[in-house]
């Protein structure tokens, strides 16, 4: 009699730890597919990390604004911004642009400013961020009135962090 | 049995483990914006194509679709017009169509549940079985955040 109890009993601690087996499995892999889920955007900081997409926006703004402005009277300001904004394929991309615009700007005495119309980083990893810009853009002949609203550009940009400053590493005109 | 012990205790543990995990993701407010910031992009995305494509023959259920992706004032702009959507359309045989060459996320609030967004796309328009004329549509755009997903509430042209 004793020794069927105890069988029984050996039994139902068999069948509970069975269950807490199955059940702890499955609760693992339940909340292991809920965590990967809410991990998906795997390391784009873009917007989430506020202070770091604030930095990017700031600097690759402001890199764009000194690059895309020009006064025929002090182009050689603009390249200077050159200089320090922009690395890699973007240079040869902007030298392209900017050499037609610099010809016509000094024959014509021109004067070229850019601003900042919004701003959205895309990927933001490490070092490396990807931005689209919009920009407004107005060309004056030296004394002229502003007639028309300034005209908008839409650029894609990779940008690059070098020695603690955001850098402009690829431009492409949308 | 001690076999069987030993495995429910390394369940268990698994079970904590991937549960805390799970916790800690859940508590991540960058985690959480990260997520946001997706899912709004790739709903405007969706919905500004759906926002530029009509085709006369099928205006009704492109029509229902725009009113379908759009919120707040659009959404009640469009569905009030929506007849004469459809009479628009079949009277000058439009079909349009969209592609979106890139948006981003240019601001977002996660608390209030809105976000603005820029985008540029290319709009295909033919009238009258015309060959389609194709221009470049760059704009600015808000969106908020409903009980059926991010939906557009605002659309604008970025200017000339």
């Amino acid at each position: 009699m004793s020794e069927r109890a105890a069988q029984g009993r050996r039994a139902t601690v068999l069948a509970a730890l069975a269950a807490v087996v199955v059940l702890g499995i499955g609760a693992a892999v339940w909340a292991g597919l809920e965590a990967s889920r809410l991990r998906e955007p795997g390391g784009n900081v873009a917007l989430a990390d506020e202070a770091a997409t604030r930095e990017v926006t700031d600097q690759v703004g402001a890199g764009l604004k000194a690059v895309f402005s020009y006064d025929y009277n002090n182009l050689a300001r603009t390249e200077r911004a050159a200089e320090r904004v922009l690395v890699g394929k973007a240079v040869g991309q902007y030298r392209e642009r900017f050499a037609a615009a610099r010809e016509q700007a000094v024959r014509k005495r021109l004067v070229h400013t850019t601003t900042v119309r919004s701003i959205g980083v895309k990927e933001l990893r490490g070092d490396t961020a990807r931005v689209l810009v919009f920009l407004g853009q107005q060309t004056l002949a030296e004394g002229e009135q502003a007639r028309q609203d300034p005209v908008t550009a839409v650029l894609r940009v990779v940008a690059e962090k070098n020695g603690g400053r955001w850098q402009i590493a690829e431009l492409t005109t949308l | 049995m001690r076999v069987l012990a030993t495995l429910a205790v390394l369940a268990v543990l698994a079970a904590g483990w991937s549960g805390w995990s799970w916790w800690s993701a859940a508590q991540d407010e960058g985690l959480a914006v990260a997520g946001e910031r997706d899912a709004v992009l790739a709903a405007v995305s969706d919905a500004l194509v759906a926002l530029h494509t009509i085709d006369h023959r099928t205006a009704a259920a492109d029509v229902d679709r725009w009113v379908e992706v759009s919120t707040g004032r659009l959404g009640a702009d469009l569905s009030g017009d929506r007849q004469l959507q459809l009479d628009r359309a079949e009277g000058t045989k439009t079909v349009a169509t969209a592609t979106l060459l890139d948006a981003a996320v240019t601001e977002l609030d996660h608390e209030a549940g809105t976000a603005r967004l820029g985008a540029v796309l290319d709009v295909r328009v033919s009238a009258h079985g015309d060959p389609p004329a194709e221009h470049r549509s760059r704009l600015t755009v808000a969106a908020e955040r409903t009980e059926r997903g991010w939906k557009v509430s605002d659309v604008q042209a970025a200017g000339p």
